[in-house]
């Protein structure tokens, strides 16, 4: 059971260019610095592909409902601070920030983020999801 | 209404001759708007490469949508593409935009092989110096789903930073 200021359990992913070219279809988006390592490096951007900004908010949702089955998100700020990249293997973690009750469910506030390697925060969220009271 | 919003053009009168154009022109410009629909097809492919591994056991799983789909669904489905978009503010996408910060709000969860239909606005387009990317612009825009009954079913501010190639 969660409290405020309870640790949420971490959720992992390798992030690939075979997903990386699924999600340029699912958002019908055809920048090249998702796809073409060379677009990325003609720009100055590094040396590996980006992941799109939107399946870095699904990992942190993935992460809400592997705490939460069944859950409602009901808002989700995201703050998008670094890059993911081609072969990174990310991390979700977080935190209960706050506990109401609304009337048989709960709704839960928490600060999550998205990061690598421990040093590099990729994204902050803060979500508000709603649970069953058991 | 006043002089300056009668005056205002629309998505499709700015995208026939995009060239030059001031920032200001696009504030409080409408999508064109459309339709989104929701299938199991494009939502697998979500829940698989983003590593979810779905419950096929779990009727949850065959009645609602991930909750991302509002992402593409409001993108796709505003009468305007992300390439639309840029190059109605003749934006240059080797520029390499980013997507700096997406609020979604939700009243209710998104359903599975359901059209819903999506309009909005942009909000602003203004230009900064970033002390990391230079010289930027930053895009902010609305979208929401509305479903048959005319509700609002859930929303999403998008706020898009678009570097500036050095002159």
């Amino acid at each position: 059971m969660y409290s405020k200021g309870s640790p949420l359990k971490d959720w992992g992913f390798l992030v690939s260019q075979d997903s990386m070219d699924t999600w340029a279809k699912i958002l019908d988006d055809p920048n090249p610095i998702h796809l073409d390592v060379n677009a990325v490096k003609l720009l100055s951007m590094g040396n590996r592909t980006i992941n799109q900004g939107p399946a870095n908010i699904a990992y942190i949702i993935n992460m809400v409902e592997k705490n939460f089955p069944g859950s409602q998100i009901k808002k989700m700020n995201n703050k998008m601070t670094n890059s993911i990249l081609e072969g990174d293997l990310v991390k979700v973690s977080g935190q209960v920030l706050k506990i109401e009750n609304k009337e048989g469910e709960l709704l839960i506030s928490c600060s999550i983020k998205l990061t690598v390697d421990e040093e590099r925060v990729a994204v902050i969220s803060e979500v508000d999801v709603l649970v069953q009271n058991a | 209404m006043t002089s300056l919003n009668k005056n205002k053009k629309t998505w499709k009168e700015l995208m026939s001759n995009p060239k030059g154009l001031p920032n200001q022109v696009f504030s409080n410009l409408s999508f064109p708007g459309g339709t989104f629909f929701i299938d199991s097809h494009t939502n697998n492919l979500i829940n698989t490469s983003t590593g979810m591994l779905v419950d096929n056991e779990s009727l949850t799983n065959f009645v609602y949508a991930h909750p991302i789909f509002l992402f593409n669904s409001t993108l796709r489905g505003s009468g305007a593409s992300i390439q639309d978009i840029f190059d109605l503010l003749d934006y240059d996408v080797n520029n390499g935009p980013m997507l700096g910060q997406c609020n979604m709000s939700f009243r209710s969860r998104l359903l599975l092989d359901k059209e819903y239909k999506v309009d909005g606005k942009i909000v602003s387009l203004i230009e900064k110096e970033s002390k990391k990317l230079g010289r930027i612009k930053v895009l902010d825009f609305k979208l929401a789903l509305i479903d048959e009954f005319k509700s609002k079913v859930a929303s999403v501010d998008y706020i898009w930073i678009l570097p500036l190639k050095e002159l």
